[in-house]
């Protein structure tokens, strides 16, 4: 029986490691790699709460949650495959135009 | 446009110690025992029942949105022509 709070925290670290990833990396698929991390740590808080509260719409939820989260990464693939065959370079921070 | 490591450091330790003060200030009141017995409540059949009863407009909605991702995604991943 673990106690709520260390899931807590758990997912407060995984999205506090998600936001620096996001913050500090300039390649594109990283910086995916790390919202989804985001994304889980909210699942895993949906998970907890749905567990501790005796009730299943927590977990409804979050499988809603992970198939949205998969609908997202496959387009994010896509737009920086688009990206990548246009300018040569998944750098973001060196994409400075929306201009095809 | 340079990136600042430890700016961004401190931004989520600052992130992070709100975070967790929020989450250990707070008295949630939830059971505090699950129920030790797994085999008389099956979690699957449950949330089969919840997701075809109460949440089946978002279930389709979802299937949609699943359904325009994946052509927009075989869309941009294609390519302009050259087939």
């Amino acid at each position: 029986m673990i106690p709520l709070i260390f899931y807590l925290g758990l997912a407060a670290l995984l999205f506090s490691i998600g936001l620096y990833g996001v913050m500090t990396h300039k390649n594109g698929i990283r910086m995916i790699m790390c919202i989804e991390l985001m994304l889980n740590s909210a699942n895993l808080n949906l998970v907890a709460f749905s567990s501790y509260t005796d009730t299943l719409n927590g977990q409804v939820f979050a499988v809603f949650s992970i198939a949205l989260a998969a609908a997202e990464a496959a387009v994010g693939f896509a737009i920086l495959m688009a990206i990548y065959r246009m300018h040569d370079k998944i750098n973001l921070n060196e994409l400075k135009s929306l201009r095809w | 446009m340079r990136i600042n490591r430890p700016l961004a450091f401190l931004v989520v330790l600052l992130f992070t110690a709100i975070v967790v003060i929020g989450a250990f200030g707070t008295s949630w009141n939830t059971v505090s025992e699950l129920p030790q017995s797994p085999a008389d409540q099956s979690n699957i059949e449950g949330i089969g029942m919840l997701i075809f009863t109460q949440y089946v407009a978002p279930f389709e909605v979802l299937s949609i949105v699943l359904l325009a991702s994946l052509i927009g995604a075989i869309y941009l991943a294609k390519g302009e022509g050259n087939r």
